[in-house]
């Protein structure tokens, strides 16, 4: 049995290394990183089918934690390869997702001084193209793209969390930031109209 | 323009709408934890091992043997067993029916509740739960074939697991988990071949001689315990894992009667809620109890009840509480694993 240290927290792998003959363990990661991939899910999924998914993560994690590799001490990059697999099982839920951003993606009170209602048009007009083109990415594209700008992962982590090559990480993310430029290229004649 | 940075700014706006709950999902996560630390508690506590087991697969090395040396043979005054306490598992071996041997291709049927205790920690906050589980087993009489498991556990999760006769574990094999929250099966695990020897489950060699047993009980005791509280425990083992000839049940209760300190307690329960008498065996703050029905001194159960404060205490379990409990509610014997007898 391992002793409590005195010194902190103990790291993602110490814990998963534990639950191994302790499952009751393992629940200490679900505190630590529910709600850091919520926030992903949700942004993806919306809150409904998020939640479900997220804890669907956890229950998959916990079933095979003997095969995580305990030479990362941070598991973060692991949940959230798991995570992204399972919502690549909600395709159409995502889909519908983006549909319903670009129409009315958060939509805010733009009452105001003239400048603040050109940056909140500004913003909206951006929110419904960004949704429209991650609506129309390829998903490895999309999952690359958001582990970074959603997910603050950085290529290494996007590389173990997917299980690709960085090199693959680069050449995803800069196909899917082209595309995303192409859209927000209709962005520049909001602006001038505007601005 | 940043596209990366717009499309952080978007996901921010997107923070705004309403959060994902935990809660519900923390408790799908605790129940599957809770199977788990069950069927490893059913094939691996510190009491016996049924070989094949998901536990059995996890420990790595080999088994130590070590040779216990009953308490009073050491040095130390230890407690005299109270004389009622010596009664009641007397009573029990005068109680014990005889029976004709099964035949060696036979399966020992077991049918059993039982209540654990578990806890589980999450950002420094103690839970304790008791889940509740009721399992019926077929072991083989001569052990040379597999045996079944079947348990519902908890709110009616099915559980089946095979004990494989040759030792060997194969996870998806060996837990089945009937469960709809978990959209896929177990992965394939490693397969773990161990040396062992076929356990029969119809123990016909065990000693007929209370003497003979009682050595057999503190050399075939293994566990953190001091001797005397590990050979009673095996007693409890013994009663819900196997099946003994009747000579060899009641030479294990005589034998039981002479491990020092055992004490009398009249008013016990088993893990399906049935009253008795005990027969009980203290030890750091836990009272061990084998309990038994008050008129017919048939074997009813098992008991662990916290007396006193110990490292359980800081668990925050207090004292009284009934840790975790047993009833074997039915042995026999039939012809195949999976029949009703």
């Amino acid at each position: 049995m391992t002793a409590e240290s005195a010194t902190g927290p103990r790291q993602d792998s110490e814990l998963i290394a534990e639950s191994l003959s302790r499952p009751e363990v393992f629940g200490e990661l679900f505190d630590r990183y529910f709600k850091v991939l919520s926030r992903y899910a949700v942004r993806r999924l919306g809150v409904e089918a998020a939640e479900d998914v997220v804890g669907e993560t956890f229950l998959v994690a916990f079933s095979r934690r003997q095969h995580y590799d305990l030479s990362y001490d941070d598991a973060r990059p692991w949940l959230f390869g798991i995570v992204t697999k399972l919502i690549a099982r909600h395709r159409r839920t995502e889909a519908a997702r983006y549909r319903a951003l670009e129409r009315s993606p958060a939509e805010r009170d733009v009452a105001g001084p003239a400048d603040r209602v050109a940056a909140e048009v500004t913003a909206k007009a951006a929110g419904s193209l960004l949704a429209r083109a991650l609506g129309e990415l390829a998903r490895r594209d999309r999952d690359v793209l958001l582990l970074v700008a959603w997910g603050d992962l950085t290529y290494a982590e996007v590389a173990q969390a997917l299980d690709i090559s960085v090199g693959t990480v680069g050449s995803r993310l800069n196909r899917a930031r082209r595309r995303v430029r192409e859209f927000l290229g209709d962005l520049e004649l909001v602006e001038e109209r505007h601005g | 323009m940043d596209e990366l940075k717009m499309l952080r700014d978007f996901g921010d706006r997107l923070d705004h709408g309403p959060e994902a709950r935990s809660a519900r999902q923390r408790r799908r996560l605790r129940e599957v934890i809770e199977q788990e630390a069950l069927a490893r508690r059913r094939f691996g506590r510190r009491r016996v091992m049924i070989a094949g087991g998901a536990t059995a697969a996890l420990a790595a090395g080999a088994a130590v043997v070590l040779v216990m040396t009953p308490t009073s043979e050491i040095g130390g005054n230890p407690p005299p067993a109270q004389a009622e306490a010596v009664e009641v598992l007397d009573h029990a071996a005068a109680a014990t029916p005889a029976q004709p041997p099964p035949r060696g291709d036979q399966y020992v049927f077991l049918e059993t509740r039982e209540v654990q205790q578990v806890t589980s920690v999450s950002g420094g906050k103690v839970t304790n739960r008791f889940p509740r589980s009721h399992t019926r087993t077929w072991l083989s009489v001569d052990g040379t074939r597999d045996g079944l498991s079947r348990s519902v556990i908890g709110r009616g999760t099915a559980l089946e697991a095979w004990t494989r006769a040759d030792c060997r574990a194969t996870k998806p094999r060996d837990t089945v988990v009937h469960d709809p929250w978990i959209a896929r099966p177990p992965s394939p695990a490693r397969t773990f071949t161990q040396d062992c020897p076929p356990r029969p489950a119809y123990r016909a060699t065990l000693p007929t001689d209370p003497g003979h047993m009682r050595e057999y009980l503190y050399r075939n005791s293994h566990g953190n315990n001091p001797p005397d509280v590990q050979a009673f425990i095996t007693v409890g083992d013994l009663l819900r894992t196997s099946m003994l000839p009747s000579k060899a049940r009641a030479a294990m209760f005589k034998a039981a009667t002479r491990i020092p300190g055992i004490a009398f307690v009249p008013h016990a329960r088993d893990a399906a809620g049935r009253p008795g008498v005990a027969a009980a065996l203290t030890h750091d703050g836990i009272r061990n109890e084998l309990i038994f029905d008050p008129r017919t001194f048939a074997f009813l159960g098992e008991r662990q009840v916290l007396v006193a404060p110990n490292d359980k205490t800081s668990l925050g379990l207090k004292p009284g509480t009934v840790l975790e409990s047993t009833a074997v509610l039915r042995t026999a014997i039939t012809d195949r694993p999976g029949q009703r007898p």
